[in-house]
C-alpha cells in the first residue's frame, strides 16, 4: 500500500524544521534591531600601517618644548 | 600636549599605527610628515572610529553631545522660525558659538574638550570611563560639573565625596543616546535620586518630611545649595569673525520657583530654579531682534543642581523654609531683561 505523504518520517521532520524556524524568525522580528549601548562593538580587523617616523618623535621627551597647547580661556564653555 | 607613552604603542589603539587614525606621511621630515595629518580623526562620524565601534557610532550620531539639537532647539524656540534651516543669523549663531560644545569621540575618550584646553589627557592613552575631571567638567564644569566637584559654589556633592563619578548615576546612554532622535535632553531617561533611594519614596520613608511633601517637591528643593547662575550673555565676533565669543555675569543664589514645565517625571509643584545666560539682546551683534519670542519663554529655568547634601539650612526645620522668603523667586529677583514668561514661576505667597 502507498505511504501517505503526512505518514513520511522524512516529510514530518522537514515540516518540524521549517516550523522551527518560522517560530524562531518571527520571535526575532519581533524583538526588533534596534542597537542598544549594550551591543557596542563591531570589531574588523584593519591591518597596521607602519609609523615609526611618528613614533620616534612623539615618545621623544624632547617634542615637550615644541609642544602647542590649545586653550580657550578654559572657562568650560558654560559661561563662567 | 602631544607626547604618547610606550605603553600606548603596545595597546589595540596604538598597534594600528599613528597614520591609520591621523592619516599623514610616515617621513622623517615634519612638515612634510604633518601635511596631510588630520589631529582629530574622530570629528569625521562615520571615519575610522566606526570601523570598529560601529554600534556606538549608529547611536552616538543622535546623542545630545554629538548633534547639540538640546541648543538648536533651544536657540530656535526664542525665534520665529522652525527650523534653523530657515534663518542664516541663527545658523550663523549656531556656527560660530553654539558648535563649540559639540562632543566627538577623541573630546571624551582620549583628549580634554577643546572648548577647555584641548590636549591629550594621558599621553594618548585611550580611557574607556572618561576621568569625570578632565572631561565631563571640561565642558559642564560653570554649571554641573563645577557644583558636584565643589569648585563652584559652596560644599561640593555628597556622592563626590564619597567617590562617585558622573557616569555612576548617568547611564551610558546619555553619553552614547540610545539610537533615538531626542529634542531636549528632558526627553531621554535620566536619572533619579529614587534610582538608589526608593525607600525614601513619599509615603514609604521613615523620614517625616518626605511623606508630608510628597511630589510637591523635587529632591533638590531640600537638599541642594546656591547655584550659578548667569545673566546678560552676550556675543560678540573674534578679530577674524569665525567665532562668537560669549560673555556673561554671574551670580551665586538660591531660588526656589514653580515648575515652569512639570511632567509625568518631574511632576512637582516647586523645584529649584536656574537663571540661564540668555537675554532678548544676546545675538544683537549679528542682527536685531533675533529672539522675538524671548518673552514667552522664561529664562529661568528648572534645575536638578547637582550639590546635594543630606542637611542644608533650608531643611534645618520647618521655619527655616516656610517662613524663608529669601529662597523663594520674587519679584525682586526678576530684571529687566528677564523674560515676561519668567514671572509666571514667582511663588506666590500669603
Amino acid at each position: 500500500m502507498k505511504e501517505k505523504l503526512y505518514d513520511n518520517r522524512l516529510f514530518s521532520a522537514a515540516i518540524l524544521a521549517l516550523l522551527s524556524v518560522v517560530i524562531i524568525f518571527g520571535y526575532h522580528m519581533t524583538r526588533g534591531t534596534a542597537v542598544t549601548a549594550r551591543n557596542l562593538i563591531t570589531p574588523v580587523h584593519i591591518e597596521p600601517i607602519d609609523s615609526s617616523n611618528c613614533i620616534a618623535c612623539h615618545t621623544s621627551e624632547s617634542i615637550i618644548g615644541s609642544v602647542v597647547m590649545e586653550f580657550d580661556e578654559g572657562h568650560g564653555s558654560e559661561g563662567a | 600636549m602631544y607626547l604618547v607613552s610606550r605603553e600606548f604603542l603596545e595597546t589595540t589603539h596604538g598597534q594600528l599605527g599613528c597614520i591609520n587614525c591621523h592619516g599623514g606621511e610616515n617621513l622623517p621630515d615634519q612638515e612634510a610628515a604633518h601635511a596631510t595629518m588630520n589631529p582629530y580623526p574622530s570629528q569625521d562620524l562615520d571615519g575610522i572610529c566606526a570601523k570598529c565601534h560601529g554600534g556606538v557610532v549608529e547611536t552616538y550620531q543622535f546623542s545630545l553631545h554629538h548633534n547639540i539639537k538640546g541648543m538648536e532647539n533651544g536657540l530656535m524656540a526664542f525665534s520665529n522660525f522652525d527650523s534653523i534651516n530657515d534663518s542664516p543669523h541663527h545658523g550663523e549663531v549656531f556656527d560660530k558659538n553654539c558648535i563649540s560644545c559639540h562632543a566627538t569621540c577623541g573630546d571624551c575618550h582620549v583628549s580634554r574638550p577643546k572648548p577647555y584646553t584641548g590636549g591629550l589627557i594621558n599621553k594618548h592613552e585611550f580611557f574607556k570611563t572618561p576621568p569625570m575631571e578632565e572631561t565631563c567638567y571640561g565642558c559642564h564644569g560653570a554649571r554641573n560639573a563645577g557644583e558636584y566637584m565643589g569648585e563652584v559654589g559652596f560644599s561640593g556633592d555628597v556622592h563626590f565625596e564619597l567617590g562617585m563619578t558622573c557616569m555612576d548615576c548617568h547611564s551610558i546612554d546619555n553619553f552614547h543616546g540610545t539610537g533615538e532622535e531626542y529634542a531636549t535632553m528632558w526627553e531621554q531617561p535620566l536619572p533619579s535620586c529614587l534610582d538608589c533611594h526608593e525607600d525614601q519614596k513619599p509615603g514609604n520613608s521613615d523620614i517625616q518630611a518626605h511623606n508630608v511633601h510628597g511630589d510637591l517637591l523635587s529632591c533638590q528643593v531640600c537638599h541642594a545649595q546656591a547655584n550659578n547662575n548667569c545673566f546678560e550673555c552676550h556675543v560678540n565676533y573674534n578679530e577674524d569673525r569665525t567665532a562668537l565669543k560669549s560673555t556673561s555675569q554671574t551670580k551665586l543664589m538660591f531660588k526656589v520657583g514653580l515648575n515652569p514645565n512639570p511632567t509625568p517625571e518631574r511632576p512637582y509643584k516647586y523645584v529649584t530654579l536656574r537663571h540661564i545666560p540668555t537675554a532678548k539682546t544676546t545675538f544683537e551683534a549679528v542682527e536685531d531682534n533675533m529672539l522675538p519670542n524671548f518673552d514667552n519663554i522664561s529664562n529661568w529655568k528648572y534645575s536638578p543642581t547637582h550639590n546635594i547634601q543630606r542637611n542644608t539650612f533650608q531643611n534645618e526645620s520647618c521655619e527655616s523654609c516656610h517662613n524663608n522668603d529669601r529662597i523663594f523667586l520674587n519679584e525682586n529677583d526678576l530684571i529687566e531683561s528677564d523674560s515676561k514668561e519668567s514671572w509666571k514661576l514667582i511663588v506666590p505667597r500669603p
